[in-house]
This record gives C-alpha cells, sequence and structure tokens, in this order.
C-alpha cells in the first residue's frame, strides 16, 4: 500500500506543476477570522448537515469547531451507506474565485467491515467551489438541481483500510460533475490529483481557485505548486444552477452487519481567505 | 390564557365530544415503560436507536453526550434583507424503531435560552426548546406522504422576542392530524391544553397511545395524564411516516435593524420507552 502511496505522489508531481498567476486575479483578503463576532456570522456563513449522529458547529475563540461523526448501516455487507455531510457554506458563493482555509484536523476515527470490501471513507475536511454546469444556457433547471454543475474540491481524507500510520491523511484534488439533481451520480472531470499528505494535530492550508480564462480550477497544499484542475470550454456553458463555495466533513461509512463502521472527525478552521471581492465587512 | 393541564384537557375534550370525541375512561393497562436511552452505555449515540437530522439553515448546532446527557444546542441569526418573516431551523433526535414506540417518557433541561427579536417584526422570534412527537394512525384520508397521520405533539414553547426574570415555558399538547405531505402543518384534533413549567427546572414530557381504546395520553411532570380520545373510525392504519422524535426548533424573524436571535441548549436525560420498544446495548 505504501508503494501505492508513493507511486500516486509521483505521478501527482509530474501533472502538478506552478501555475502562473493571471494578470486579472484579485488579491486574497480575509473572508473569516472568527474575530467579528462571538458566534458564526448569518450574513457570511449559512450551514446546514445530513442525517447522522454528534455533530457541532461551534466557536470557541479564533476558531470554528465543527464535529461530525456518522455511523453506517447494518443491513448489509456491500457498498457504503452514501455520503453524509456537515457543511459550512460562504454566502455569496458566486462571488467567490478563490478559497483558500487554514484547517486542523484534531481528531479522526473511520472503522472498516471485514466482510465489506468497500472501505469506509472519512473526508476529514474538504472545501468545495461550485461555480459552472455544462448545460446549454437555456435549459430550465430546478433550484438547488446540481444536475451539469462542476464541483472542485481538495479532500483531506482516510480510507479505513488505510496502511498509513494513525492520523495521517491523504489530500487530493479533483473535479467533478454531478449528473443527477442529487450529486448522488458524478462523472470524475479531472483528477484526483494528490497533493501531498498532513496529520491530525498539523495546521494545514487549502487552496483552490477558478481560473475560466484558462479553463481550469487550480489547487494547492500549503506552500506546494498549484495542481490543474482542466476542464474543456465546454464544461463551461453557463453559471452552476446551484452554486456553493464550501468547508466540509464528509463521511462515506461502509456497510456492515456486524456493527455499524463509524466515520468521525473533528476539525478546527482557522482563518478563510477569498478573492478580495467577496469579502463580506 | 393558560388553565392547568387537566383541567384544560377536560375543557377540550368537552368541547371535543361535539366532534364525536368522548371524556376518557379510567385507567386502562398499557404496557409498562423502562429505560431506552440513559446516554450511559457509550460515549457515542447509538445508531441502533438514534439518527439525527439537522433542518434548515442554522448558524451554531452541537449534539452530543457529556456526562451522561445527550445536550442539543441550535442556534440561528435572522436575515436582515426586510422586516417581514421569519425563518426556522430544527434539529431532531429521531428513535430508530417508532413502529415499536407505544409510550415515551423523555426527561429534559433547558440549560440556555436566548431569544432577541425584532421591534418591527414582532411575535415571530422564537425558541421551542422541546417537541415530544409520536406518529399513530392514519385516518385513510385522500393524500399523499403524511396527510392524515395522526400525531401526538407536545410543544415546549419560550416567550417570543424576549425573555424576563420570570419568563416560564409553555407546553401545550395535542393530538394533531396532519394537513401537508411532509405534515410540516397540522390541525388539531384535541387538546390536552397548556400548562407552565420554569425555564431552569427539568421537566418530563410523557405520550402514549392506547390504540385498543382509541385515546392517547399527554402528560407534564408531576401533572397528571390526560386522555385524548378519538373516534375509532379514524384509525384506518397505521401512520404512513412512523416516527417517535424529540426536536429544539428557533425561529427568527427577518430584521433590517439587527439580527434576531434564537439559541437554546437542551439536556437530554433518561428516555422510556414501553420495554418491548427498548434496543439493548451494543
Amino acid at each position: 500500500m505504501r508503494d501505492i502511496t508513493f507511486s500516486l505522489l509521483l505521478v501527482s508531481m509530474l501533472v502538478t506543476r506552478p501555475a502562473p498567476r493571471p494578470a486579472s486575479a484579485e488579491d486574497l483578503a480575509t473572508y473569516e477570522d472568527w474575530s467579528t463576532a462571538a458566534t458564526i456570522r448569518a450574513d457570511r456563513w449559512a450551514a446546514s448537515s445530513d442525517l447522522g449522529h454528534e455533530r457541532r458547529r461551534e466557536l470557541h475563540g479564533s476558531t470554528l469547531a465543527m464535529r461530525y461523526r456518522r455511523e453506517g448501516l447494518t443491513f448489509s455487507d456491500t457498498g457504503s451507506t452514501g455520503f453524509f455531510s456537515n457543511r459550512l457554506g460562504l454566502r455569496n458563493p458566486v462571488s467567490v474565485t478563490q478559497l483558500e482555509a487554514d484547517l486542523e484536523v484534531r481528531d479522526l476515527i473511520v472503522t472498516g467491515c471485514m466482510a465489506n470490501p468497500t472501505a469506509s471513507i472519512a473526508r476529514a475536511a474538504a472545501i468545495d467551489l461550485n461555480r459552472m454546469s455544462d448545460l446549454p444556457p437555456g435549459t430550465p433547471s430546478a433550484p438547488g438541481d446540481l444536475t451539469g454543475d462542476h464541483i472542485a474540491r481538495i479532500e483531506v481524507r482516510r480510507l479505513s483500510d488505510s496502511m498509513d500510520p494513525d492520523g495521517v491523511m491523504e489530500v487530493r484534488a479533483l473535479l467533478f460533475r454531478s449528473d443527477n439533481p442529487g450529486g448522488t451520480l458524478t462523472t470524475l472531470v479531472a483528477g484526483p490529483i494528490i497533493l501531498g499528505q498532513v496529520a491530525t494535530r498539523q495546521v494545514f492550508q487549502l487552496r483552490l481557485s477558478w481560473n475560466p480564462e484558462s479553463n481550469e480550477f487550480r489547487a494547492a497544499l500549503n506552500d506546494g505548486p498549484n495542481a490543474s484542475l482542466a476542464y474543456t470550454p465546454a464544461s463551461n456553458a453557463r453559471p452552476a444552477n446551484s452554486p456553493f463555495a464550501t468547508i466540509r466533513i464528509q463521511h462515506l461509512p461502509a456497510n456492515c452487519t456486524a456493527g455499524p463502521t463509524v466515520g468521525d472527525a473533528e476539525i478546527a478552521v482557522h482563518a478563510v481567505r477569498t478573492n478580495a471581492s467577496a469579502v463580506i465587512p | 390564557m393558560k388553565r392547568p393541564f387537566a383541567q384544560a384537557g377536560w375543557i377540550s375534550l368537552l368541547a371535543a365530544g361535539l366532534a364525536g370525541l368522548v371524556p376518557a375512561p379510567a385507567a386502562v393497562a398499557l404496557e409498562p415503560v423502562a429505560v431506552y436511552e440513559s446516554w450511559r452505555g457509550s460515549s457515542t449515540l447509538n445508531s441502533h436507536r438514534w439518527l439525527v437530522r439537522e433542518d434548515g439553515q442554522n448558524q451554531e448546532i452541537a449534539l452530543g453526550i457529556q456526562g451522561h446527557r445527550l445536550h442539543m444546542r441550535h442556534r440561528r441569526e435572522g436575515g436582515g434583507a426586510s422586516n417581514a418573516g421569519a425563518t426556522t431551523g430544527v434539529q431532531a433526535l429521531l428513535a430508530q424503531n417508532p413502529l415499536s414506540i407505544e409510550r415515551i417518557e423523555v426527561d429534559l433541561q433547558v440549560h440556555n435560552l436566548e431569544v432577541s427579536g425584532c421591534a418591527a417584526n414582532p411575535g415571530t422570534t422564537v425558541v421551542r426548546p422541546a417537541r415530544l412527537a409520536l406518529a399513530t394512525f392514519n385516518d385513510g384520508g385522500v393524500g399523499v406522504g403524511q396527510i392524515g397521520d395522526h400525531v401526538i405533539l407536545i410543544l415546549v414553547s419560550a416567550p417570543a422576542d424576549a425573555l424576563e426574570a420570570g419568563s416560564v415555558l409553555t407546553v401545550e399538547g395535542d393530538l394533531a392530524r396532519c394537513v401537508t405531505a411532509d405534515c410540516g402543518a397540522t390541525v388539531s384534533i384535541a387538546s390536552a391544553g397548556t400548562v407552565t413549567v420554569p425555564v431552569s427546572k427539568p421537566f418530563t414530557l410523557r405520550a402514549a397511545w392506547d390504540r385498543a381504546n382509541h385515546q392517547v395520553f399527554i402528560g407534564v411532570s408531576d401533572h397528571p395524564d390526560v386522555a385524548l380520545r378519538y373516534d375509532a373510525a379514524l384509525d384506518a392504519a397505521r401512520a404512513r411516516v412512523p416516527f417517535a422524535a424529540l426536536r429544539t426548533a428557533v425561529t427568527t424573524a427577518n430584521c433590517t435593524a439587527a439580527p434576531t436571535v434564537a439559541d437554546v441548549e437542551l439536556a437530554v436525560r433518561e428516555v422510556r420507552t414501553n420495554v418491548s420498544a427498548i434496543i439493548p446495548d451494543r
């Protein structure tokens, strides 16, 4: 498994490249450092979570503490129960072209099932940008329908069958298209590109930007090079029908008749930066 | 006007009797209750017993076990674009075996409560620290989803817009009929009336369905249970969407002057159900 990891890292190094900063790129500015209010500001953030178990979104000092725990179902030993999130959404996603977050995974548990070859996946932290759709302009879409929307994501994840040392997570970037209204069916458009690894109790930075002039999203971990998530111009036929810019915890627990598998992540969200024009005073 | 629970129940029963409801008979033998959950067997929720759901867009939320209690916190701010309308957020704890539950009792205590309304949009910023709901039967009415389902609802509400030193919680109990597919709207079939409880004191909510005798029971703390009878013909089948749930809800008015706030932290102590509904520790 380690060999595979190293191979993936090697491959990712080959496809990652320093991406020149476009002349039109805005400067990043602080969107949120949790210093202007004792609670989450409703004018900056809209949050929600899916069916699951323990959860948390609370401010403590200058960090936002998030937790999400979800157990899997026990009716079978095949597949996973689904994907479930606790998400923090920026209020103005159509203004966001760059998103950078300082994050820390404080605790992570992901367990699998001996009888189920499908591993549980814990996405302890992820940042998403959904800005464009490949549906032809004028095609009617119901509010909230994700069909045709393209989601760029950097995810910090660990699988239940990981051979990495405890607390080590893989960071990868990908671009995928939602093929149905709920986003449960998707097609991979670009990536996944391995950006590196992080460990629990380590503050790291994820950075995602949309560069429509060069038909790509760019993704980076810490001071690493930008990885390009390229797409064809046809993918950007019109704005996303259900745009979002989010920070989330997401679990995909495997089904298991022997007993429920578990995904449980606690993270700290430190500063969040966006392109300056997206900042809400 | 606030009336004692039992007294109000009898008044409502007399009124309801005109519509086909009759006063309840003397106590009947229901299956005894025992502890369904004491939050002592594990430091995390047992998914065989519980599932948690969040609805609406909230800001802070927290749900977890601390010190043999389940703490449920829930906060949202209102929008600032106008002085009209309001938005509700909900956090619900759903029992996983609702078809087995005929009696449910929960011991609760409000640990924190904050309400800040809007002078230009009064009366709609409200915290409802608890609502215990138990779905019972469906009346066979035409419709989809939960339309026609009848639900025992015990709703605990704090005063709208602001709390004062002597504020109390109001507890209302009803047998209600769902009139929309998602049961977001209901009409009361019979009411047990209202009682009040101090904000900071522990209290108990009790709901029971005595299907054989076409009645439900609603109780609060030391107040005697109120029986609400219904026409046997209404019980055409089990509820289309069976559920037994405890939830917190916060509603915040829109306000241009400043964000309204509704914030509640509820401690769920022991939960008891009829014995046959209990799911063993794992």
